[in-house]
């Protein structure tokens, strides 16, 4: 049976603190949160992804929708986290290349070699990373919470039409980047 | 022509449109069936999401207990947050009915041992467990009121008039609070009223001094005597000098 066919059982246990539902919905929802926040903020990631979590645990009783609907409710939680993160923080500047950084924790090797070898989604994370933000979370929200473009409007404050031109200028920037980097080997 | 041919092209990336892109960004697209310049692309999505790895987590363990306890932070594998906050409902609301039960009861018996109307053995345990708390009501023997059948029963076979007639009954509906027919006795002598307390038959001077009780003995003698009682104000008036 499906996520989406089980979703009000696993929800009504969850908030029940049955382990096994909170268990469910996190296996569900934490890799998601995780790749998401470990593009925009990779520093911070694991750190966010918790506290958004436990956010969601907290907010089990009041929340009121399908596993889309919860999917989108988290990440509504982990973009606040991430905004709140860099207003705490804005003497410092924005970080732009998660790809190093992924590369330093050791956690993926060369990028351009595991491209060649066949892509891990750390990889994949990273190279959307590479977009500017707002095309980057775009592509994030939808490829991560299979969201459609009028939930993530919701999510983002944007217009639908906002998020269509972004996604778009993302796909085409990613086949650009893609093809230089083929030509440059 | 390919897609690459155009210099804006590969300024913007290739062409894309609206449905592809849309199936794109489901994951929906094999990267042998995407359009030309998006194989990689597709590759590329479909990775990013992939299922999770063992890595991603490796910390579900103390995650699930962590929201167990912020979901039920006493009770962590049964009763839920709505169940457990239904009880704390419940139970704050017991105590609020229970305590409102207490307050309306002490009130009610006070305002009605206040007004002498309990039997006897209500209102002398009243008087007693009120005044404990200090609030002082009436025993049995204090009714500061006769009751309307003893005060016709007087108003009609008293020997009185006049005043003194009036302020007998007015003494005795009021449980002897009432100084009624004072003035009324001294206009009687002396034939000159005090202008400033204006004697109108004992029943308002009465009804002052008893804080009404005398009123509600009058009206309710006249009552029990079906009219008979003229009451005292009526007949203290009819017969002042």
């Amino acid at each position: 049976m499906t996520m989406e066919a089980r979703f009000p059982t696993i929800l009504a246990a969850a908030r029940a603190g049955a382990e096994w539902a909170l268990a469910e919905l996190y296996r569900d929802l934490h890799p998601r949160i995780l790749r998401y926040l470990r593009a925009l903020e990779p520093s911070e990631a694991e750190d966010l992804a918790s506290e958004v979590w436990l956010d969601v645990a907290r907010g089990l009783e009041r929340f009121a929708g399908d596993d889309r609907a919860f999917r989108a409710w988290a990440f509504t939680i982990a973009r606040r986290r991430l905004v709140d993160l860099r207003r705490q923080r804005t003497r410092r500047p924005a970080i732009p290349a998660p790809v190093e950084r992924l590369v330093e924790r050791g956690g993926i090797g060369d990028v351009e070699e595991e491209a060649m070898a066949g892509l891990t989604t750390e990889a994949a994370i990273a190279r959307i990373a590479t977009l500017p933000p707002d095309q980057a979370e775009m592509v994030l929200f939808r490829i991560l919470g299979g969201l459609s473009v009028r939930e993530v409007a919701a999510i983002t404050g944007k217009r639908p039409g906002t998020v269509r031109v972004l996604q778009h200028r993302a796909l085409r920037r990613l086949a650009r980047e893609v093809r230089r980097e083929a030509v440059t080997k | 022509m390919t897609p690459w041919d155009d210099s804006e092209d590969e300024m913007r990336g290739p062409f894309l449109d609206r449905d592809t892109a849309d199936r794109l960004l489901a994951g929906a697209v094999e990267p042998d069936d995407a359009p030309p310049g998006y194989a990689e692309v597709a590759r590329l999505l479909r990775a990013a999401g992939a299922p999770p790895a063992p890595a991603e987590l490796m910390a579900e363990e103390q995650a699930v207990a962590a929201a167990a306890r912020v979901v039920s932070p006493t009770t962590p594998h049964s009763p839920g947050p709505s169940t457990r906050r239904s009880a704390v409902r419940s139970r704050f609301f017991r105590v609020k009915i229970a305590g409102l039960v207490v307050a309306g009861t002490v009130l009610g018996t006070s305002g009605l041992a206040a007004a002498g109307v309990l039997p006897d053995a209500a209102q002398n345990a009243a008087s007693s467990v009120l005044s404990s708390i200090g609030i002082s009501v009436p025993a049995a023997d204090e009714h500061p009121a006769s009751t309307g059948t003893d005060i016709s029963g007087i108003a009609t076979t008293t020997g009185a008039t006049g005043v003194d007639k009036g302020a007998e009954i007015s003494s005795i509906a009021s449980g002897g609070m009432s100084q009624a027919g004072v003035n009324g006795g001294t206009a009687g002598t002396s034939g000159s009223a005090p202008v400033t307390t204006p004697n109108t038959g004992g029943t308002g001077t009465g009804d002052t001094a008893s804080g009404g009780a005398a009123d509600t003995g009058t009206a309710t003698a006249d009552e029990a005597s079906q009219g008979h009682s003229a009451s005292g104000s009526g007949n203290a008036a009819g017969h002042t000098p």
